[in-house]
């Protein structure tokens, strides 16, 4: 019998880090065999590792006060009471539409003068030009998802709608969706009337589509990535992998 | 305020695919952002610039990094500003992470990493300023190998915080408390046997978890 054929399973040599004795043909081969001794090594520095851990290396919970010295520092918004408490006077001649969808995110943003401009008049001249050298801020997300797999599918996801000088965008992120003949499309779906808009094809992991003008995201809430064949049919394939209901 | 809606794409009358949508109209409040979202989905975000994923990322392991940090400089207080330059520096230089070579906390680890022997450089050029005006010094106790190591302790010791039980009362006993499989089942009064097990599959369970988030290089 070659010696490739008795390589000692993993979890036999995980126990023998642990100090469990293997059995004798088997530890045999072990002590003459490089690559199981590779692969005992590795245990046995894990087990190291985790023999000199202790209860103070648990991680607790991320603590808030340095993930607002994060974002002021990168000029980002950061939600907290206080900002949320200036609400009213701050958002102002935007959409019904936009109302609904302002989230504490938006709000947070304006107050902290990052997109205020942008927000409050018309054209989004770009704001921060003083300062040239601060990071670019991320655009205000409005609404947002996460994707979940259709049964009979697989992949995971997130969908964003983000506001940016030429209109409001949706963003979207995947990952291991089902694979299948053709491509993805992205859709906005109007749960009661069940009308839809295909807003293109998703070639990557990753992609962003401009949001047609006028269409109201409080109606097509629905984000859906299909799996599309690639028959010229424009209709939806009905075979959605992934989908999920922005909110704000 | 009436839409006419106007579809400059194309919009199609259809029949809703199959299955219900997965709706959950009652939503009393404004959802935190991709709670859901799985850690790949994060990391291409991450890359990709949406803003969500920075406040993810740090939700998820920012108390990974902090901890990290935390016990290879000794004091809280370090950590807090090795934390905060660990994500400012992960976010201005998001183009550098490639979602596909690494998973977003190993990449994040890994600028761990650096912004410690960063400390330690400033401790050292410290230290040296106080030897030459003729203090005792005390020893630099961490390297940049042992910072390595202090990951996989925590990342081991978040692991443990993670398993259900018996299984982690099992591996505390065995690494905490360093005590012997048959101590540990008369302690529980569990067979021998059970409690091998256990522990064989939470060390697969490890060991994976170390494959993944483990300190990219
Ligand atoms: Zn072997």
């Amino acid at each position: 019998m070659s010696q490739s054929e008795m390589h000692a399973p993993d979890d036999l040599l995980a126990m023998q880090a642990m100090g469990e004795a293997l059995p004798d043909a088997m530890g045999r081969h072990v002590s003459s065999c490089p690559q199981c001794q590779a692969e005992l090594d590795q245990w046995t520095s894990l087990v190291a590792s985790g023999r000199s851990s202790s209860p103070d290396d648990v991680p607790g919970d991320p603590s808030e006060r340095v993930w607002e010295a994060i974002a002021d520092e990168l000029g980002i918004g950061v939600v907290t009471k206080e900002t949320e408490a200036e609400t009213p006077a701050q958002v102002v001649n935007i959409s019904s539409a936009r109302r609904r969808w302002s989230t504490s995110w938006l709000v947070a943003a304006s107050v902290a003068g990052i997109v205020g401009g942008a927000l409050l008049t018309a054209g989004g001249t770009a704001l921060n030009s003083s300062e040239p050298s601060a990071p670019v801020a991320a655009p205000p997300v409005i609404a947002s998802t996460s994707l979940a797999a259709l049964p009979q599918h697989q992949g995971a996801g997130a969908a964003t709608i983000v506001e940016t000088d030429e209109g409001d965008e949706l963003v979207v992120d995947v990952s291991d969706l089902s694979t299948g003949d053709g491509f993805y499309e992205v859709w906005l779906i109007d749960p009661e009337t069940f009308q839809m808009v295909g807003l293109g094809a998703l070639v990557d992991d990753s992609g962003r589509f401009p949001i047609p003008d006028g269409l109201d995201l409080s109606q097509y809430s629905v984000v859906d990535v299909s799996l599309e064949p690639l028959d010229g049919d424009p209709v939806h394939s009905t075979d959605s992998v992934v989908r999920g209901e922005l909110s704000a | 305020m009436t839409l006419v809606i106007d579809f400059p794409l194309r919009a199609t009358v259809v029949d809703m695919p199959t299955d219900p949508l997965p709706l959950d109209r009652g939503r009393p409040e404004a959802s935190r952002i991709a709670d859901s979202a799985t850690d790949a989905v994060v990391g291409n975000a991450f890359a990709d610039g949406d803003e969500w994923a920075l406040e993810e990322a740090y939700r998820r392991w920012g108390a990974l990094i902090h901890t990290v940090a935390r016990r290879a400089t000794g004091n809280s207080h370090d950590a807090d500003d090795v934390a905060q330059a660990v994500f400012v520096s992960a976010w201005r230089g998001r183009h550098r992470y490639s979602p596909d070579r690494a998973a977003l906390p190993a990449w994040l680890l890994g600028i761990t990493k650096r912004r410690i022997a960063d400390h330690w450089d400033a401790r050292s050029r410290e230290q040296r300023r106080i030897e030459a005006a003729g203090h005792a010094s005390e020893a630099m106790p961490q390297t940049e190998e042992s910072v390595e190591q202090v990951a996989d302790r925590v990342l081991i010791a978040d692991e443990l915080s993670r398993l259900d039980q018996p299984q982690r009362q099992i591996m505390e006993l065995a690494f905490f408390d360093d005590l012997t499989h048959p101590q540990i089942a008369e302690r529980l009064a569990l067979p021998l046997g059970t409690v091998k097990s256990h522990i064989r599959r939470s060390l697969i369970r490890l060991r994976s978890r170390l494959e993944v988030d483990g300190v990219a290089v």
